[in-house]
């Protein structure tokens, strides 16, 4: 340490550390004026269904929220204001922080939450404790329990300082949203276009069920019920091999919380290979029969 | 690629044979040839047993299927341990270069284990030879601002090709390649090019890193990596890449074999060798053996129809070699990068029919590509044709040094990939 000291110029030492801290300022001017600038993509998205939306009926959920309900579907047989804020590749953990962040601002009449697979059983990435770094950009934007959510490890608060680090996982994203000025979505919903060829992808997946996902589940359901909000779960199609015990584990959710739960994985009118993009989504026509089948059944 | 405690003791058992048989071939020098043997015995064993055994029974498999005679295949199933490939090369470096008279047999065990089991290095490199690194270990280190420094700034520039330049571009790469039958050819063209510069990000970051680690504690390693790229011909690129790895072949197997000696068909017969070796070493797959393959049968072709580097400062000058250069290294890294060998093949066929069709590839991804190549562009432009003038990092103004390393610093953070995977180079 002495020896560190004495090798150590220390006026450099401090100019290093000012410029430091005044570029992480400076970029973070930068940054922030982007990212409230975004016009498309995905900060854009989140962006309006972190902050702005106030549509009556609310649908969360990953990709199979964003490509399968078309809102003008629901909003003519529904009669009520519908957005789309499912979030491509994205799990319960975001979906649970978008909701507090709704909460604060205002009180949906109904919200739909798209249950996948991967709510239930652990797979990694973003749909896992990665996404938590998704949303650093938004903490301080929302409220303390918004902070705490994201906060989950002890140093999370001290480098959320930092506008390079908060930003890291968005900057490009940003970057984009201004380069770009076309929202493709319609009310949240992009339509997926193109027929799935049917093709199998093998998959050596091992399904472990994860109590920290079915916890935050259960926190999401809760959360709803207490603000009075109807709440809707629903499986949308797949083709893909879904655990055989979800649908149990679902049942009984729906059952222990006195919610409506609407399953489509069994339902072969809408499994055809016509309806699917790939594998897990429906394109555009295929979305159209979802939503128009699930909201002539609420 | 693993790491088990109990793995410590290969590279304890290796370390002790071969300091043993170095100690052997001082003491009994009418029997020296029969303890490097023994010793290269007891050391290639263990890298064959833990890295080839699968592989070799496979490929009897696949013959005797072929044949259709029925043979129960029996695997290992055993782990990689880490860095075997590595520390195996040095440890053999060593013995031969005790053998050879080239250094003298280090007299102390605790500095013959350091010198093997130098943890910068030890995982991925760079293979140290012992006549250049274990001295230093005789010597008292002391730290000093210049290594302090030096080591730091290597260490960043190390960091931004691992995390801003090679885990950015590995996203889409990882993407292509690991769903091949789903992509068109434009799609793995791009995957391809990337991929080059995902290598040399990820290796040549991690070699820094050590370089750098090492700088600081006082120790310097070889250098392993020069702009590879702005190579000329293939014989040059195997001049700036993986240079400690290249010039261990060189010098313990292809010179060995007769090097550019003795006829042309026996030296084609070398350097093929060399070359396909290299690949066996870098994995025990096909993909490697025809990488490497590739590289000799490059070589050869260079040397038939007498292909020199154009050593001109001019970057125009050097523009077209460059780009051939580049070509021809960057078809061999579809080998290297594809997961089989089916794969890679798929890959090369999809580049020559539906090169054309759209470019699949996500815009925050393209930007951050384009980014990084474009810093790491600048950076090696400079360095490569104005060695000595507009300094960034090792400017003789430390204020100067340290605003771009702030700089760099920042870009890190900034655009960074932090939650990706190992350094590629760790799985050989």
């Amino acid at each position: 340490m002495e020896r560190i000291l004495k090798i150590l110029d220390i006026k450099l030492f401090l100019f290093t550390v000012v410029l430091f801290f005044s570029l992480d300022f400076l970029s973070g001017l930068i940054i922030i004026k982007l990212f409230n600038n975004s016009k498309s993509g995905i900060v854009h998205k989140e962006r309006k269904i972190f902050f702005e939306t106030n549509e009556d009926a609310l649908v969360f959920g990953s990709s199979r929220a964003a490509f399968h309900y078309v809102p003008d579907v629901f909003e003519k047989q529904l009669k009520m204001s519908f957005y789309n804020a499912g979030r491509e590749g994205t799990g319960i953990y975001f979906h649970y922080a978008l909701l507090i962040s709704t909460l604060e601002r205002y009180k949906p009449k109904l919200i739909v939450l798209d249950v996948d697979f991967r709510d239930v059983y652990d797979r990694g990435g973003d749909f896992g404790v990665d996404v938590f770094s998704q949303l650093t950009p938004y903490y301080g934007l929302v409220n303390d329990e918004f902070d705490d959510y994201v906060s989950i490890k002890p140093y999370d608060e001290i480098l959320n300082q930092s506008n390079l680090i908060k930003f890291n996982k968005k900057f490009l994203n940003i970057l984009t949203a201004n380069i770009s000025s076309k929202d493709q979505t319609v009310k949240g919903f992009k339509p997926l276009i193109g027929t799935w060829n049917g093709k199998e992808k093998h998959l050596n997946d091992t399904f472990v069920i994860s109590n920290d996902l079915l916890n935050t589940l259960d926190d999401f359901i809760k959360k709803t019920l207490q603000n009075k909000i109807e709440l809707l779960i629903v499986v949308s199609p797949t083709n893909k091999n879904i655990p055989q015990d979800f649908t149990r584990i679902l049942d009984s959710i729906a059952l222990n919380n006195n919610i409506k739960l609407f399953n489509f994985l069994d339902q072969d009118e809408i499994k055809m290979n016509k309806y699917f993009y790939d594998m897990e989504h429906l394109n555009e026509k295929g979305a159209n029969k979802f939503s128009k089948i699930l909201s002539e059944s609420l | 690629m693993n790491w088990k405690p109990v793995y410590a003791i290969l590279i304890l058992f290796s370390t002790v044979t071969t300091w043993l048989s170095g100690f052997l071939m001082e003491r009994q020098k009418n029997r020296k040839k029969v303890f490097l043997i023994i010793s290269l015995i007891i050391n290639f064993s263990i890298l064959f047993l833990y890295k080839y055994f699968d592989f070799l029974n496979q490929i009897v498999f696949d013959i005797l299927d072929n044949l259709h005679i029925k043979y129960e295949i029996v695997n290992l199933d055993i782990l990689l341990p880490v860095g075997i490939s590595f520390y195996t090369f040095q440890a053999v470096g060593y013995t031969i270069d005790v053998y050879r008279k080239d250094i003298k047999h280090e007299p102390s065990i605790i500095n013959y284990a350091l010198f093997v089991s130098f943890f910068p290095q030890l995982i991925a490199g760079p293979i140290e030879r012992a006549k250049n690194i274990l001295a230093q270990f005789r010597e008292l280190k002391i730290l000093t601002k210049e290594n302090l420094f030096g080591g730091l700034k290597l260490m960043l520039w190390g960091y931004f090709l691992k995390l801003v330049l090679a885990d950015r571009l590995g996203v889409y790469v990882d993407a292509v390649f690991n769903n091949i039958e789903n992509h068109n050819g434009s799609s793995i063209l791009l995957a391809s090019i990337l991929f080059a510069f995902q290598i040399y990000g990820d290796f040549a970051g991690y070699s820094l890193i050590a370089i750098g680690t090492a700088k600081i504690m006082g120790f310097d390693l070889m250098t392993n990596f020069i702009r590879p790229y702005f190579a000329t011909n293939i014989t040059a690129f195997w001049r700036r890449w993986h240079i400690s790895l290249s010039t261990w072949f060189r010098d313990y197997l292809y010179i060995p074999l007769g090097g550019n000696r003795g006829s042309k068909l026996k030296n084609n017969f070398n350097l093929f060798i060399t070359f396909f070796i290299s690949g066996i070493w870098h994995g025990a797959n096909y993909t490697f053996v025809i990488w490497g393959a590739l590289h000799g049968f490059y070589l050869i072709l260079e040397k038939k129809f007498a292909i020199k580097q154009v050593k001109s400062k001019n970057f125009l000058m050097r523009l077209f070699p460059i780009i051939i250069t580049f070509i021809l290294v960057d078809l061999a890294w579809i080998f290297f990068r594809a997961n089989s060998l089916s794969d890679a093949f798929l890959a090369i066929t999809q580049i020559f029919t539906t090169a054309g069709e759209n470019l699949f590839i996500k815009g925050d991804v393209l930007l951050g590509s384009i980014i990084a190549l474009l810093i790491l562009f600048i950076k090696e432009f400079k360095d490569e044709f104005f060695e000595n003038k507009y300094r960034f990092l090792s400017n003789s103004n430390p204020y100067i040094s340290a605003s771009f390393s702030v700089l760099l610093f920042s870009i890190i953070l900034l655009l960074g990939v932090f939650d990706s995977g190992q350094f590629i180079y760790f799985q050989f």
